[in-house]
């Protein structure tokens, strides 16, 4: 468990960190820090290891308050003993792998620093190189070895600063899921800061979303990514789908919301404590994985279901395993709309994958009916 | 003392990717060359002139010889030691730590090795010497005279070579990446045992290189401990001025020649124990 509340006047901005982590049985044990870089995402990790004094707040790790400006505690990084990995993972160059490892136990007898040294050396695959000196290694084995000698003092927590940064796209995907793997099995809660999105996703079970020095939004990875409570949560995240409308109906029972949008409308699921009144200002969000395309606009045209929009293709991205395709709101024909409340040029971010991308031929289908499921789609008030 | 430019500039006189001897090279070797000449031209004649006569056997018993030689050994490592205690915790705080009037004390500490030595001497002397206003009270107080005994010897050489060490120091303390110490903290190992295995051991080319420059500094030193401690054979006498005193008075040319002979000697035997003793840490890091 970790609990922190903690704040320290900085020169661009006031850091408020704020949050507790409690690692869930069955879930990752990873809480991940998320923001851009020079956010307080550094600076709440280097306060908990107790190497950065905040100004005031509380600290506590698991059981034991480490900090409390009220109490007038402050415990010493040697008496808090987490585990840190900073972002360069500061190896001692000159020492070797096994006296890296071994630097943190102190005072055990010979036989038993051995134990875990060779223990640590094989859960890191880096058997052969314990008399090496750290700059003859790769990074990710120097990362690796980082990473042990903060397990060998047996830490009750594990701070990760952006460790797989400065590693090539491949290493770093399988350095992820090793550590998905070894975060499991030793059972420590793990505080882990990034900037890179789809590590903060594959990882996290809960996310604190940082933005010049506080939490926007702190929630599980399902309640982040899906559910951001601003807008600037949503672009932070990635999230281009941002339309702003306004509230038509409410149905009766709170359930659904019918939003108009420029000269088109569409249903919202409407989730549990969350309440709208019609003529609001609000919000829609959903990711660009959730847009269904349906059929070629030159097809039969549809009636009487709700949620569908037409657009356009005007730009893609080829990512490999999927496309990204920017596609623009095409006009209602009919519309008699007010010049006002007509449609300019929204846009929409739409992924879907390569081989779907193949199946429906879309380098050359260029126009599309889509579908947005009300369930797939996210409401704010503004 | 650049251990790395050494290595990296090992003489092979050719450019990097060329293998004919270059006009580039001849000239930037025939212009050193006068330098060079000038340098070791003097030391040698001084070795040749002495074997040459066969002197060096008569006066190694000289006792006037035998006294210097003790006391400029005993003194230099006194003040050696002296600054190795005091001079690392300094080096520490000005290399870790921003305060307020830094920088005018870092130049204060810089200005004893611009300053001609007799500068230290008269200094040494209006403030420790007899009338001295420290060296008053102390000899009011403790009965403790410093002028003109060993220890003013050991006091001169201090004030002199110090700095060469606090600022070598210093910067080799700078160069040690001060996350590897708050990494090591939160590993649980205290502060004194990260200073010992990790800050110093990485610091230890540019420790080493400070040292020989301060013992360098210290052995050569003559104006300040002149002024300040005098020239009492077996008491003050270090080898510079015996060889001074040499000259000047009884001994002649042939003691100088002696004395200075041996302190070449000695000096360069030191500096290349110490320079292979850098160089070794230096590789054993890499």
């Amino acid at each position: 468990m970790l609990e922190i509340a903690i704040e320290k006047k900085l020169k661009n901005f006031e850091l408020q960190s704020c949050f507790e982590f409690r690692p869930e049985p069955g879930g990752n044990n990873v809480l991940v820090l998320f923001g851009p870089s020079g956010s307080g995402k550094s600076i709440t990790l280097k306060a908990i290891a107790g190497i950065f004094a905040p100004d005031s707040g509380r600290i506590v790790i698991g059981e034991k308050v480490v900090y409390d400006s009220q109490q007038k505690i402050n415990l010493k990084p040697q008496q808090r003993r987490v585990g840190y990995v900073p972002q360069n993972y500061a190896l001692f160059p000159h020492l070797n792998v096994a006296e890296n490892i071994s630097y943190g136990l102190i005072g055990l007898n010979r036989s038993e620093i051995v134990r875990r040294v060779k223990n640590l050396l094989e859960l890191m695959q880096l058997q052969d190189l314990e008399q090496r000196k750290p700059r003859q290694l790769s990074g990710g084995q120097q990362q690796r070895i980082a990473l042990a000698r903060a397990l060998a003092i047996e830490p009750p927590l594990l701070l990760l600063d952006e460790p797989f940064s400065a590693l090539d796209a491949n290493i770093r995907q399988q350095l992820r899921e090793e550590m998905l793997k070894l975060s499991r099995r030793l059972a420590i809660p793990i505080v882990f800061v990034t900037h890179d999105l789809d590590e903060a996703y594959v990882l996290a079970d809960r996310i604190a979303v940082y933005n010049q020095g506080k939490i926007l939004q702190y929630g599980s990875r399902h309640e982040i990514f899906y559910r951001p409570n601003s807008e600037d949560v949503a672009r932070l995240l990635g999230n281009r789908n941002l339309l702003s409308g306004e509230v038509l109906e409410v149905n009766s029972a709170q359930k659904q919301v019918l939003v108009q949008l420029a000269h088109f409308q569409l249903w919202v699921d409407v989730e549990a404590g969350q309440v709208f009144v019609p003529n609001s200002k609000v919000t829609l969000m959903f990711r660009p994985e959730r847009v269904q395309l349906l059929q070629p606009l030159d097809e039969v045209e549809l009636f009487g279901t709700t949620n569908y929009l037409k657009a356009g293709i005007i730009e893609e991205i080829g990512r490999g395993s999927t496309h990204l395709l920017k596609m623009r709101l095409l006009d209602e024909s009919t519309s008699d709309l007010p010049e006002t409340k007509k449609i300019g040029k929204i846009e929409l971010e739409i992924e879907v994958s390569s081989q779907l991308y193949d199946q429906l031929a879309l380098h050359k289908q260029r126009d599309w009916w889509l579908r947005i499921d009300a369930s797939q789609i996210h409401i704010i008030n503004q | 003392m650049e251990v790395k430019v050494t290595q990296s500039l090992k003489p092979r006189f050719k450019f990097p990717g060329q293998n004919r001897f270059s006009l580039n090279v001849f000239w930037l070797l025939a212009s050193g060359l006068v330098l060079i000449l000038f340098l070791v031209v003097p030391l040698l004649a001084i070795l040749g002139r002495t074997l040459a006569s066969n002197i060096l056997g008569e006066f190694l018993a000289d006792p006037v010889v035998i006294e210097a030689l003790r006391l400029s050994l005993i003194t230099t490592l006194l003040s050696l030691l002296l600054t190795v205690i005091f001079g690392t915790p300094l080096a520490y705080l000005l290399a870790r730590y921003q305060f307020p009037g830094k920088n005018v004390l870092d130049t204060l500490l810089d200005l004893p090795m611009v300053l001609p030595p007799s500068v230290a001497g008269v200094a040494l002397l209006i403030t420790l010497g007899r009338r001295g206003f420290v060296g008053e009270w102390l000899e009011r107080n403790f009965q403790i005279t410093l002028g003109f005994t060993t220890g003013a010897v050991v006091l001169a050489q201090l004030f002199v070579a110090a700095p060469f060490y606090i600022k070598s120091a210093k910067a080799g303390f700078e160069a040690v990446d001060s996350s590897l110490e708050t990494v090591a903290a939160t590993l649980g190992s205290s502060n004194w045992r990260n200073f010992c295995r990790i800050t110093v051991p990485l610091a230890l080319p540019a420790l080493l290189g400070g040292l020989v420059m301060t013992w360098a500094r210290a052995l050569g030193e003559f104006g300040a401990t002149i002024m300040f401690a005098g020239n009492f054979q077996g008491k003050t006498q270090t080898m510079p001025l015996a060889i001074y005193s040499a000259l000047e008075g009884s001994g002649g040319l042939n003691q100088a020649l002696a004395l200075s002979v041996i302190l070449v000697v000695v000096s360069f035997a030191v500096l290349l124990v110490f320079k292979s003793l850098a160089r070794y840490t230096t590789i054993n890091q890499e």
